[in-house]
C-alpha cells in the first residue's frame, strides 16, 4: 500500500479513492514478482497461473484463442520474477503475449484480429450496492447480453460457488470495455483471475452464459486448481482439433 | 490371480482378523522358528572399560522401543566383582549416555579397568530392545585414539566360536574376556597373523571372572595387568604382522563367553588403535561380508584427509578360500559396482589385499562386498580406511550379507559442532526401501528412502535439521534438537545395511590429526506384527472414487525374523508386498499391490476392503491382513441445506429484481448427504409457467470440485419489477458428474425466490 506523506498527498489519494474503487489483494507491479521459493509443475500453463497467482496475490486476466495454454505444461521450480517465467512458458505457447494492466498481469493473443466481445463497451456498469464477485461478474454478463439486445425483457437464473465474503462495489463505471471491467472487478476483489473459456468474436450471437469465469483467489487453492482443471477440459472441448 | 493368492495364504497360515473395523492383526509365520530365541530378559555385556593413562569410557545407548524403559548399568572390576550400578531411565526412541569415570567416582572406586554388563528392566523388555556401545577415548598425548566395542548379547545362541579380523598389526591384540556363566570355563585363543606364526592360548575363567591378556603370542605370562603399558602407541619400527585374525572360543554353553580386543594399526602417520569387535561363527549365515559408507579419498563430511581403503581377510577354515573385493560407488549418476581384486587365501591364513587406486564418492557413497564360497563364518574381513592428515582409522564391523537383522538403531549426537551421517546400502538385486527413524523423546521423524541396487546413501542429521526437512508424514525435527536415536529397517532381512558415522567437529583440530570419525552399528531384527490402514472407514459413490487409502505396517523388535510378534518398535514404512482386496460394491481403481490404493464405487451397499501386508524371509513370512468398512451409496437428489444471504438484486440499469443465496448438497437414496469426491455440478434453468416477470434469458452455472455442502446463488431481474406481484416459475435440472440428480421449481418474484418450497 502506499502511505501519504502530507496532507497534499493524503487529499489526493481521497480524491482517487472516490473515482477509482479501492485496490483489492492485487499486488501492484506484478511482473516484477519474484517469490523466494517456488514449487509449481501442472499439467497446463494455466494451472501454474492460477497457483502462481493465488500463492503471491498476482491478478490475471487471460484471453484464451486456443488450446494450447491448456495442453502445455509448466515446470516452474527455479525462482525467478514472473514476468521470466511467463516469457519462459509463453516461449512454448507462441502466439501469446503478456503485460501489465495496471495490477493485472494480461496474457492475450499477441495479434490483434477481429473484434470481441470482450471489447464491447458498457454504455453504464453501475451497482448501487456491494455485492459478492459472482453477483457483480453476473450483472457485468447481462448487461453485455442487453449491448447485444437492448430489449431483453429480463433475466433469471444462478450462479454456483463464489465466495459471500469477496465484496465489491458500489460501482459506477460508464463506456468501458468488458475487458476492462473484468480487470476492474478481479483488482477490486481480495485477488483473483478472469480467463475466456469460449470463443467469444464479436461475430458470434452471446450464448446463455458468460464466456468467462472468475476464480477468487479467497476460496482455497485446491478448489481454485479443481475449477482450473474443468475451464481446461472446456477450453480442449472448444478448441479441440476436432471444433471449428 | 488375487482370490488363489489369498487362498493359498489362508491355507498355510493362521489369520486373526476382526470386522468390521480392524486396526490391527498379526499373523504367525508359516516355517517354524529353527534358529529363534524365546523371548528372555536381555543382558548386555562389554567386557573391556579402561579408566587410566589418560583414556576414558563412555557407555551410549539407544531404546528402540516406542514406550519408555529403565535399564541397569553394571560395572565390575577386574576380579569380576561388582563395582557399582545405575538405573538409566530412557524415554521412546531415545539415546542416553553414561561417563564410566562418573560411575566410579561414585562409588569411590579406584579401579582402572574391568567390564561393564547392562540389564534392561525384564518386566518391560522382552527383546533386544536396547542397544550400546562403549566408546574409549584419548586425552593428551593419546588425543584422537579411540576404541569402539559395541556391546554383545549374554546368551546369543551360536557355535560359541567368537572371531574377528584386522590389519597392519604392529603390536599383539590385547584381548578381554568375560564369562558369563554360572561356572567356570576355559577359553581358547587362536591368532594366525600374515607375518608371524599362529599361536594358541588358554585361560582359566571363574564364574563371571574377567580376564585381559595379549594375544598372538607364545609366552606363558600373556596377562596384561596395567591396561597404561598397551596404550602406548608402539615405536615406529615395530614389526607389521599384517593381516590378521583372533579366534576366542569357550568351553561353556554358547552365548556365555563375551570378547573384545584392541591392537596398534600401523600407518605411516604412526600406530593408530583399532578395534576388533568378535562375532559368534555360527551367526553367520553367508561367506559374504558387507562393508556401508567406507570413505575412500576425499570426504566432504570428513574434511581435510584423504582415505585410503585397507583390506584384510583371515581364513579359519581348513581349505583355501577364494575371495572376491566388490567396490560400489555412487555417483550422481547411479551405483557403479565393480570387482577390484580377487585373491585366493591359504587355509588357517591372514592376507592383506592390495586393492587398485580407487575412485570414492566424496559424499561417503562408497561400499564394499567381500565375497566367497567359504563356509558362513570361515573368512573373516576387515575394511578400514586411513586417512591422512586429519582423520586416523575409520573402521567399521562387517556385516554377514545374509543376516537375520533387518535394520539397526544407533546413538546421535550434534553438540559442539558435531555431526551424524547415517549410511545405507542396498546390496540386494533389486530396489528396496530403507525405513529412517530419528527419535528423541517425544519425537518421531519417518521417511522411507528407496535404493536402487547396489547403491549408498548418505544422511546427514544436522542437514535434515537444519533444512527442516519433512518427513513422510510432513512433521519436522526441531531445530533446538541435538541428540536422539536413529533407526532404520529394511521390509526384509538380507537387503541391506545400515550403520551411523559420528563425526567430531572439524574445530578439534585439523592440525593435531586428531579428529574422529565412530562407527555405530548395532542391529535389530524388526518383524511384521500388525497393519492398519487409513482411514478405517470409507463412504464413497456409486461410480465415484475414494481418496487415497494407505495400509501401514505396525513394527516390532522380535528376537528372530521367524517370530511374528516382539515389542512395539513404530508403525509406518514401505518395502512389504500388498494385496488389496474388496468385499462390496467397489473395486481396487488401479495398482492393487502398491502400499496405496483407491477404490471406485461399483453399485450400492457396504462391505469392506482389506490389504494383506506381507514380509518374507527364507521361506516364512510374517502377515497382517487390516479391514475396513465399505459405504457405497448412490447420489440421487439435491436438497436444501439453508439460507446465506437474500435481498434486493445488482440489476442492469432500468430493471430490478431480488437475489437469494442458498445453500444445497447431494442426497443419496436414502435422502442422508452422498460423500461424493470433486464432483461436477450443473444445472440448467428454463423459464416455465407462469412468465410473469417477462424473462427471456436465463443463466445457470456449473461448478467442478464439489464435495460436500455448496452455494447456489439465485437471481431475477426483470423491467417489471420492482412494481410488479408476478411471479416467473423457473425448472432447474440438476446433473452430478452428468449423474441426474432431479428437477426442482424455483419461484422468482420481485421481492423472493422460493427453491422447491423452501
Amino acid at each position: 500500500m502506499t502511505r501519504g506523506t502530507g496532507g497534499a498527498a493524503a487529499i489526493a489519494m481521497v480524491l482517487l479513492a472516490a473515482s477509482t474503487p479501492a485496490a483489492g489483494q492485487c499486488i501492484a507491479h506484478p511482473l516484477a514478482e519474484a517469490p523466494g521459493k517456488i514449487g509449481i509443475r501442472t499439467a497446463s500453463v494455466l494451472e501454474a497461473l492460477v497457483d502462481f497467482g493465488q500463492t503471491n496475490s498476482v491478478c490475471f486476466g487471460i484471453e484464451v484463442m486456443d488450446e494450447r495454454l491448456a495442453t502445455t505444461g509448466a515446470d516452474w521450480r527455479q525462482a525467478a520474477p514472473l514476468k521470466d517465467l511467463l516469457h519462459s512458458a509463453l516461449s512454448n505457447v507462441e502466439e501469446y503475449r503478456f503485460h501489465a494492466r495496471d495490477r493485472v498481469v494480461s496474457i492475450s493473443p499477441a495479434r490483434v484480429g477481429a473484434p470481441t466481445w470482450l471489447d464491447a463497451k458498457i454504455p453504464e456498469f453501475s451497482a448501487a450496492r456491494r455485492g459478492d464477485v459472482q453477483s457483480i461478474n453476473n450483472l457485468l454478463f447481462m448487461d453485455l447480453v442487453l449491448v447485444e439486445n437492448p430489449r431483453h425483457g429480463g433475466f433469471a437464473g444462478d450462479y454456483l460457488g463464489g465466495d459471500p465474503q469477496d465484496q465489491i462495489g458500489p460501482l459506477n463505471e460508464r463506456d468501458k470495455s468488458v475487458r476492462s471491467l473484468l480487470d476492474l472487478i478481479v483488482a477490486s476483489s481480495k485477488g483473483g483471475l478472469w480467463i475466456t473459456v469460449g470463443r467469444y468474436d464479436r461475430s458470434r450471437a452471446l450464448s446463455s452464459q458468460p464466456f468467462w469465469q472468475v476464480l477468487e483467489y479467497s476460496q482455497p487453492l485446491p478448489a481454485n486448481l479443481s475449477r482450473m482443471r474443468g475451464i481446461v477440459r472446456e477450453i480442449q472441448s472448444a478448441f479441440g482439433s476436432q471444433q471449428p | 490371480m488375487l482370490i488363489s493368492s489369498i487362498t493359498r495364504s489362508i491355507s498355510t497360515v493362521l489369520v486373526i482378523s476382526t470386522f468390521p473395523s480392524t486396526l490391527f492383526c498379526q499373523t504367525r509365520a508359516q516355517k517354524p522358528a529353527i534358529d529363534s530365541m524365546s523371548e528372555m530378559p536381555e543382558v548386555l555385556v562389554a567386557p573391556l572399560f579402561v579408566e587410566t593413562a589418560g583414556f576414558t569410557s563412555t557407555i551410549a545407548m539407544v531404546n528402540e522401543l516406542n514406550f519408555a524403559v529403565t535399564a541397569q548399568v553394571v560395572l565390575f572390576d577386574r576380579h569380576g566383582v561388582q563395582i557399582t550400578s545405575q538405573t538409566i531411565a530412557f524415554p521412546a526412541h531415545s539415546r542416553e549416555a553414561v561417563l564410566v569415570g562418573d560411575l566410579l567416582r561414585q562409588a569411590n572406586s579406584a579401579e582402572t579397568m574391568g567390564s561393564v554388563e547392562v540389564l534392561p528392566d525384564p518386566a518391560k523388555v522382552v527383546t533386544m530392545a536396547i542397544a550400546a556401545q562403549l566408546s574409549i577415548d584419548g586425552s593428551g598425548a593419546s588425543l584422537g585414539q579411540h576404541i569402539e566395542e559395541e556391546f554383545l548379547m549374554v546368551g546369543m545362541p551360536g557355535s560359541g566360536v567368537l572371531r574377528s579380523a584386522g590389519g597392519s598389526l604392529v603390536s599383539n591384540p590385547v584381548v578381554a574376556l568375560k564369562n558369563t556363566a554360572a561356572a567356570a570355563q576355559t577359553a581358547t585363543i587362536s591368532c594366525i597373523t600374515e607375518n608371524g606364526a599362529a599361536t594358541q592360548q588358554q585361560v582359566q575363567l571363574v564364574a563371571g571372572g574377567w580376564a585381559l591378556l595379549s594375544a598372538c603370542t607364545s609366552s606363558s605370562d600373556a596377562a596384561v595387568t596395567l591396561i597404561g603399558d598397551v596404550l602406548v602407541s608402539p615405536d615406529q619400527a615395530a614389526t607389521d604382522l599384517g593381516a590378521f585374525g583372533v579366534s576366542v572360543a569357550g568351553s561353556g554353553k554358547p552365548g556365555t563367553l563375551a570378547a573384545f580386543s584392541f591392537s596398534w594399526h600401523g600407518a605411516a602417520r604412526g600406530a593408530m588403535l583399532s578395534s576388533q569387535n568378535f562375532v559368534d561363527a555360527g551367526t553367520f549365515r553367508s561367506g559374504n561380508t558387507v562393508f556401508t559408507g567406507v570413505p575412500v579419498g576425499a570426504a566432504t563430511y570428513l574434511p581435510g584427509a584423504f582415505f585410503t581403503p585397507q583390506v584384510a581377510l583371515a581364513n579359519f577354515g581348513a581349505k583355501p578360500v577364494n575371495a572376491t573385493v566388490l567396490f560400489s560407488r555412487t555417483t550422481g549418476s547411479g551405483p557403479e559396482p565393480s570387482n577390484v581384486a580377487t585373491v585366493s587365501v591359504p587355509a588357517m591364513s591372514s592376507q592383506t589385499i592390495a586393492l587398485p587406486l580407487l575412485t570414492g564418492d566424496p559424499g561417503l557413497r562408497n561400499s564394499f562386498i567381500v565375497q566367497s564360497a567359504a563356509a558362513p563364518g570361515t573368512l573373516f574381513a576387515n575394511v578400514a580406511a586411513v586417512g591422512a592428515p586429519g582423520f586416523g582409522l575409520v573402521e567399521q564391523i562387517g556385516k554377514d550379507e545374509q543376516t537375520t537383522a533387518n535394520g539397526g538403531g544407533h546413538p546421535w549426537d550434534l553438540t559442539g559442532g558435531q555431526d551424524a551421517v547415517l549410511l545405507l546400502f542396498n546390496h540386494s538385486a533389486v530396489a528396496k526401501y530403507f525405513n529412517v527413524k530419528i527419535g528423541s523423546g517425544g519425537v518421531l521423524w519417518q521417511q522411507p528412502y528407496l535404493l536402487p541396487p547396489m547403491e549408498t546413501q548418505a544422511i546427514s542429521i544436522r542437514e535434515l535439521i537444519a533444512g527442516q526437512i519433512k518427513d513422510h508424514d510432513g512433521k519436522l525435527l526441531p531445530q533446538s534438537l541435538e541428540r536422539g536415536e536413529i533407526g532404520w529397517f529394511n521390509a526384509n532381512p538380507a537387503e541391506g545395511k545400515g550403520r551411523l558415522m559420528q563425526i567430531d567437529p572439524a574445530s578439534q583440530t585439523v592440525a593435531a590429526n586428531t579428529r574422529v570419525a565412530r562407527n555405530f552399528s548395532c542391529s535389530y531384527t524388526y518383524v511384521l506384527c500388525g497393519a492398519s490402514i487409513s482411514p478405517d472407514s470409507i463412504a464413497l459413490t456409486d461410480g465415484g472414487s475414494s481418496g487415497t487409502l494407505e495400509v501401514s505396517p505396525a513394527v516390532c523388535l522380535s528376537v528372530s525374523p521367524f517370530n511374528c510378534s516382539g515389542q512395539s518398535s513404530s508403525y509406518g514404512g514401505l518395502g512389504y508386498t500388498y494385496e488389496w482386496g474388496v468385499n462390496g460394491p467397489a473395486e481396487v481403481s488401479g495398482p492393487y499391490t502398491d502400499s496405496t490404493a483407491i477404490l471406485q464405487g461399483t453399485g450400492v451397499g457396504t462391505g469392506y476392503f482389506s490389504c494383506m501386508v506381507t514380509s518374507q524371509y527364507d521361506g516364512s513370512y510374517c502377515q497382517a491382513n487390516p479391514q475396513a468398512t465399505l459405504i457405497v451409496t448412490k447420489p440421487t437428489a439435491v436438497a436444501y441445506v439453508g439460507q446465506n444471504a437474500q435481498g434486493a438484486a445488482n440489476c442492469p440499469a432500468g430493471q430490478s429484481g431480488f437475489s437469494r443465496q442458498i445453500t444445497l448438497q447431494v442426497v443419496d437414496q436414502n435422502g442422508n448427504p452422498s460423500p461424493i469426491q470433486n464432483f461436477t455440478m450443473t444445472d440448467i434453468i428454463t423459464v416455465g409457467s407462469p412468465n410473469g416477470l417477462g424473462i427471456t434469458g436465463t443463466q445457470s452455472g456449473s461448478l467442478s470440485g464439489v464435495s460436500g455442502p455448496f452455494l447456489d446463488s439465485l437471481y431475477v431481474c426483470s423491467s417489471a419489477c420492482p412494481a410488479s406481484s408476478n411471479s416467473t416459475t423457473g425448472l432447474q435440472t440438476w446433473t452430478g458428474n452428468l449423474l441426474p440428480l432431479g428437477t426442482y421449481n424455483v419461484v422468482y418474484k420481485c421481492n423472493s425466490i422460493t427453491w422447491s418450497g423452501h
